[in-house]
């Protein structure tokens, strides 16, 4: 099992950026345009990965580590990321925790690294980050034990493998909630609109992208690449929660594969048909997630 | 426990030593240094032993002491040899630190390190002391110490201001414990220490606790019994700081856990009691923390959040052994025991790092800082990893302790109690809730100072400090990464400080603690690749940039072309939306005068928050005062009419005995 577990996982590293390429198609669709290539963020991380490297003059060392913490951080918390009933590489009890904070930490050297150049721009980004995490971690974190409570059980792996039909039927509801919060996470972690809008062209209205204004080159292409992993990251909790009835991994790989372009598909979707909340709303908008998943645990004890 | 006593008396002694009139400040300095490195190798053998061994060891030493109610009966058990693990750190650094620190700092001289010796030997006396009355003279000589370390610049106004109420605050605890001590040996028809033996369903058992939780929870700093601690650490010297905020603290928590080490078993509403403090204080610790400007002050809320995650731990512990959750009682106190080392080495890094801006640069005040990384490089790696340790981000040790609590929740709310997991859930919400506040506040205590371009004159003008400074800062800060990777083979010394609580049966003991094994293998496990990932990738850089020039530009201003470093974020506007999210209970003032017309004028915005208890608690202070000024008239310092007080005292008692 654990090979079937290690093909998934390399694919998810393959395949994560191509979830940017569907959504930006998505939306070109949505326009009326034809829009860039399915594959482009691939072309551009490879052009990124080989371009110079130029930096501020205020930054030190701790500039350099964003991008590569987060990298990291998410190549290391995937491998405690269970793909449907595929069970993750690795698997331990409290690995929920320990992926919560991973992701903690990339987020910590991200701020820092933009904290480092001395912008303005980049401090109200990372400020807003910062605001907007401590409000989607615990409603993230909330649902992960409501599922827990469900299936009795301590790790990630076990917890997607706990659920089938019959957990469903029971508890249908609380399942919902969760997908619905777990569906306002992806966008407000992915800084996706309506918490956040990558494709803005004015600083003072970009949140993530505006913390990586001051990085370029392979910096740039490793953040870009690190966006694609985030997005797959996220989308496979969602994904995870629909009960396939498949034991065998390599139809499992194809459902994951489908149910992540079909996550593309609705982040597009999302993106075309709504605007950006103004920034107080967001916090309303997050603090609802807060509210759902903890009436999603309360329906579960 | 010999060896103890005598690595006491030998820190007693030195202490005087250093008294001696026209002893050259560097032997002074030997002196104090190697007696503190050589109490520190004993104590730190002593306890390890005491922890590694199979059992308790009963018994103690006990000498003759001609003391009504007093014996001088000492033990070393392992709750008390846990709690000296950070003694014999901590204190070696932290005088390094200080000496080079008061070169420059003036202030009282000589009997600095009387009072500092003094303190650390107290702090080991009381954490042996097996009596009531040697406990009491241990924790006064504590503060006592401690009250003249914090006035070590006591030609400031603001100091002797802290001091006071530093002493006030500390006797208002005594004030608790005595009577706390008097109830014990009413129950145990003595005044030495009897581990286990009491009831919880005796009537003045609700009692002991409440005086417990005054008494100890001062020291502590629990919420709202804080309010000493915001000024006192910002006043003293640095080293003062880190030693009274990663070893002092504790002895409050130890102290409360030495009155449950009492009882033979622990109610569920107790831990209730104790879980609530905790959360008062580490959420509101917290977010007082995340608007401080001053570097020392953010630190001592942030002490105050510690506390209460300590208290949240302990809470948790008594509520399991209340409740009858092995889990929640075994890897609640685990949590409590890590979070305690973990929070005693990296607090102590990061005050000794706030003395070394100090000192490079002249303030603690954030926001004229900025930049230091390039100037000042060694103490910004010591505070980076102090800074991430005390985020509790994997792979440092921060993130253990709560990983022990966060299972200890996890564990029992997948079992079928529905009450506890209830309230299993609301701590894991609480806790993250905490944890990402905690995140804001030392993203703002690191990047502000340390990142972007100086604010102001005197982060320009800043020079990395000398040596003695910043490599005890940065050895602080490196204990952290290795008791990470230490914690999963060295946490079963934790075992035996558990079993002083509540008895526990061995497999339950051991199921608990192989869940947690198996979780912290695989932290390291995940913490290895986590670094050996990230070293590929500086590989790979450093392969690619090498025999090529950087280009080096300014920072992107958005097409504007004279930026200025005041244009940056300050640490206000960085937490200002999580300020407006919690304004209702912070007291905020606001001095303002904003640009009208249409070519505007000198305008300034000048914001400042007051401690919402302080506040609170000021009207019952001058009541308080106001009655006492009353009784003015028995202190006014005529030695004869003290001797005549004393005088009728003792004949007063004379007729009591008659």
């Amino acid at each position: 099992m654990k090979i079937y577990s290690l093909i998934v996982y390399f694919f998810i590293l393959l395949f994560a950026p191509l979830m940017l390429g569907i959504i930006n198609k998505t939306k070109a669709f949505f326009a009326g345009r034809r829009g860039a290539p399915l594959l482009q963020i691939y072309f551009d991380i490879i052009k990124l990965l080989r371009k110079e490297r130029i930096y501020s003059r205020t930054t030190t060392t701790a500039f350099l580590l964003g991008p590569r913490v987060t990298l990291v951080a998410l190549l290391t918390a995937l491998t405690m990321i269970p793909f449907g009933k595929i069970p993750a590489l690795i698997s331990f009890p409290g690995d929920l925790f320990l992926l919560v904070y991973l992701l903690g930490t990339a987020r910590f050297f991200t701020v820092l690294s933009a904290m480092d150049t001395g912008s303005s721009f980049e401090g109200m980004g990372s400020s807003r980050e910062v605001w907007f995490s401590f409000l989607a971690e615990p409603a993230l974190l909330v649902s992960f034990i409501t599922l827990a409570r469900h299936g009795e059980v301590l790790s990630l792996s076990s917890i997607y493998a706990s659920l089938d039909y019959t957990l469903w039927r029971e508890e249908f509801i609380s399942l919902i909630l969760i997908a619905l919060v777990f569906s306002i996470i992806l966008l407000s972690e992915n800084s996706r609109i309506p918490v956040d809008d990558p494709n803005t062209h004015l600083e003072l209205t970009m949140i993530h992208e505006v913390m990586v204004l001051d990085h370029g080159g392979p910096d740039l292409g490793l953040i870009t690449y690190s966006a694609g992993l985030k997005l797959a990251l996220f989308s496979v909790f969602i994904t995870g929660l629909v009960p396939w009835p498949l034991s065998n991994p390599w139809a499992g790989s194809l459902i994951v594969a489908l149910s992540l372009v079909a996550i593309s598909l609705g982040v597009g979707v999302v993106e075309s048909s709504m605007a950006r909340l103004p920034l107080r709303k967001v916090t309303h908008f997050l603090a609802s997630a807060i509210l759902i998943s903890l009436v999603a645990l309360i329906l579960s004890l | 426990m010999n060896l103890i006593l005598w690595s006491v008396l030998f820190l007693s002694l030195s202490g005087l030593v250093s008294l001696l009139p026209g002893l050259p400040r560097k032997t002074e300095k030997t002196i104090i240094v190697i007696s503190i490195g050589a109490a520190s190798l004993l104590l730190g053998y002593a306890s390890i032993v005491n922890l590694m061994g199979a059992v308790e060891i009963p018994g103690g030493v006990r000498f003759l002491w001609q003391v009504p109610l007093g014996s001088l009966f000492f033990r070393l058990d392992s709750l008390s040899a846990l709690f000296l693990l950070p003694l014999c750190i901590l204190p070696f650094f932290c005088s390094i630190f200080g000496h080079r620190y008061l070169q420059s700092h003036g202030g009282s001289g000589r009997t600095h390190w009387f009072f500092y010796n003094l303190l650390i030997s107290s702090m080991v006396l009381l954490l042996t002391a097996h009596n009531s009355l040697l406990f009491l003279l241990a924790w006064e000589g504590m503060t006592l110490s401690s009250f003249f370390l914090i006035l070590h610049n006591h030609g400031i106004r603001k100091v002797r201001k802290a001091g006071i109420l530093y002493l006030s605050a500390s006797h208002i605890g005594i004030a608790a414990l005595i009577p706390l001590f008097i109830l014990l040996g009413k129950y145990w028809d003595g005044y030495d220490f009897q581990i286990g033996t009491l009831a919880f369903e005796n009537p003045g058992s609700g009692i002991i606790l409440i005086l417990a939780i005054v008494g100890f929870g001062l020291k502590a700093g629990i919420m709202p019994l804080h309010i000493w601690l915001p000024e006192a650490h910002p006043a003293s010297p640095s080293h003062i700081s880190a030693l009274l905020s990663g070893a002092m603290l504790n002895m409050g928590i130890y102290g409360l856990l030495r009155i449950l080490s009492f009882f033979k078993t622990l109610p569920a509403s107790w831990g209730i009691v104790i879980i609530l403090l905790g959360i008062i204080s580490s959420l509101f610790g917290i977010i007082l923390a995340l608007i401080q400007k001053d570097l020392k002050r953010l630190l001592a809320y942030s002490s105050i959040e510690n506390m209460g995650i300590l208290f949240i731990g302990i809470g948790t512990g008594v509520l399991g052994a209340g409740l009858g959750i092995g889990s929640l009682l075994i890897l609640g106190f685990t949590g409590a025991f890590l979070h305690m080392l973990n929070h005693s080495l990296y607090k102590g890094a990061l005050f000794l790092t706030a003395g070394s801006i100090l000192q490079g640069t002249g303030t603690t005040n954030m926001e004229r800082l900025g930049g230091l990384f390039k100037k000042m490089p060694f103490t910004a790696l010591a505070a980076l990893l102090g800074t991430h340790a005390i985020c509790a981000l994997p792979p440092l040790n921060g993130f253990l302790g709560k990983a022990a609590l966060y299972l200890a929740y996890l564990r029992s709310i997948t079992s079928s109690n529905t009450v506890a997991a209830a309230v299993s859930s609301l701590l894991i919400f609480l806790l993250v809730l905490v944890g990402g506040l905690t995140l804001a506040a030392f993203i703002k205590f690191f990047s502000i100072p340390f990142l972007g371009s100086p604010r102001a004159r005197e982060g320009e003008k800043a020079t990395e400090v000398h040596k003695d400074l910043y490599i005890p800062a940065l050895i602080l800060s490196l204990l952290g990464p290795l008791l990470a990777f230490s914690t999963p083979f060295l946490y079963p010394l934790l075992e035996k400080p558990l079993l002083l609580f509540t008895p526990i049966s061995n497999p339950l003991l051991q199921e608990e603690f192989s869940v947690f094994r198996e979780m912290l293998l695989s932290i390291l496990l995940i913490s290895t690749c986590f670094l050996i990932l990230l070293a590929i990738l500086f590989c790979i850089r450093h392969y690619r940039i090498r025999n090529r020039i950087l280009d080096y530009e300014e920072t992107w201003g958005c097409g504007y072309i004279a930026p200025t470093p005041r244009m940056q974020y300050t640490g206000s506007s960085f937490v200002e939306p999580l300020e407006t999210l919690f304004r209702s209970f912070l007291h905020i003032k606001t001095d303002q005068s904003l640009p009208k017309e249409y070519f505007p004028k000198e305008s300034f915005y000048n914001k400042r928050s007051a401690d919402p208890v302080y506040k609170a608690l000021l009207p019952l202070f001058k009541y308080l005062h106001f009655f006492i000024h009353r009784l003015k008239w028995v202190q006014h310092g005529r030695i004869q009419l003290y001797i005549l007080y004393i005088l009728v005292t003792l004949i007063f008692l004379l007729f009591w005995i008659l």
